[in-house]
């Protein structure tokens, strides 16, 4: 395949991933919390790699916040946002490169539950005014209900998905694109 | 096998644990006995327009407590004023009304909750700090203070 055609087939990959993030986080957002967000990151990060999963959450962060019926965040939260969702290839590709089970990643999504809302502290506190006590103790519950979110999608749906996403993405790279008859 | 009973176990053990401190953080705050708080509400220009105690009686919530001495406008499910406050948010996680407005004969405060809020702060003894809860789960004891005032978003919480 030339290096054209993998960047067309890339592209398409990027923009069906990234759909699929948006169309989730947005079906399930009259559930405080509960996603399947965190899973997918993760899983794009393991079977796509940090480049493709990277770009995929920006789009999503963006699209999210211009698509949304739910409305954006403040635009302020925007980079915290962005940071946040980042964080799992980040990590992922760094001091937990070899967290391949699904358990390892399911402990580091429930952690990653609560890391996610604090990331949201500072622009809070210092650009809110918000005391920090105040937004700590009321937003521990929806980090409580983000953590199990994430510990239970993961543990029993990342091997599963893994699977069959690695499966789809072989045969994906592997069909050639042909010139059309027109043009031979 | 053994896998997947051990997934099980520990999705119970996650699952229960979370619903525990859940409850324990969402307890429904209501008045043990009869007594009364002392209420004040700031309006628009920071004048303060209200400045008295209020009673409450056994098994009130500061929703119960405001509703009998003012005219409260509640949030509808779509966050539209309902003088009515018939809309009860209820979800995995919060769950009580939303106040936009409060009045009586003499001042009247309306929010609307995109531009502005009413914040609700109590007293410690020295400062006012934000309550971490809403109308419907405030914690309240007999003399305590609690002030309700009108908020732009603009402005901050503090």
């Amino acid at each position: 395949m030339s290096q054209k055609h993998q960047a067309i087939k890339d592209s398409a990959l990027i923009a069906i991933f990234a759909s699929i993030l948006f169309v989730q986080q947005v079906a399930l957002s009259f559930l405080p919390n509960i996603q399947f967000t965190a899973l997918l990151i993760v899983l794009y990060s393991r079977v796509l790699g940090f480049k493709k999963t990277s770009l995929i959450v920006i789009i999503h962060v963006f699209a999210i916040n211009i698509l949304s019926p739910f409305g954006p965040v403040i635009p302020m939260q925007i980079p915290a946002m962005v940071l946040g969702w980042l964080l799992i290839p980040i990590l992922l590709h760094t001091i937990f490169k070899k967290a391949e089970s699904a358990w390892s990643l399911a402990i580091i999504g429930f952690l990653f539950g609560f890391i996610y809302g604090w990331l949201f502290i500072p622009v809070s506190i210092w650009i809110l005014d918000v005391p920090f006590l105040t937004y700590l103790y009321a937003d521990i519950l929806f980090e409580i209900i983000m953590a199990v979110s994430n510990f239970l999608t993961i543990l029993w749906l990342y091997e599963p998905l893994k699977k069959l996403l690695i499966e789809q993405k072989n045969r994906y790279y592997m069909i050639g694109v042909e010139p059309s008859s027109e043009l031979k | 096998m053994k896998t997947t009973v051990l997934k099980i176990v520990a999705s119970i053990i996650v699952v229960l644990t979370a619903a525990i401190l859940v409850h324990f953080l969402t307890t429904n705050n209501q008045a043990l006995d009869d007594g009364s708080i002392r209420i004040i509400i700031v309006d628009e220009d920071g004048q303060t327009v209200f400045d008295d105690d209020v009673i409450f009686m056994k098994d009130d919530t500061f929703y119960d407590v405001l509703q009998r001495e003012f005219d409260l406008t509640c949030a509808s499910s779509t966050y539209q004023s309902d003088p009515t406050c018939s809309y009860i948010f209820q979800s995995f996680g919060y769950e009580g009304r939303i106040l936009l407005g409060i009045s009586n004969d003499d001042f009247s405060i309306q929010t609307d909750w995109a531009d502005s809020f009413i914040a609700i702060e109590i007293y410690d003894g020295t400062d006012y700090y934000l309550a971490t809860q809403g109308v419907s789960n405030i914690e309240f004891l007999e003399n305590d203070q609690i002030r309700i005032s009108f908020r732009a978003v603009t402005e901050g919480l503090s």
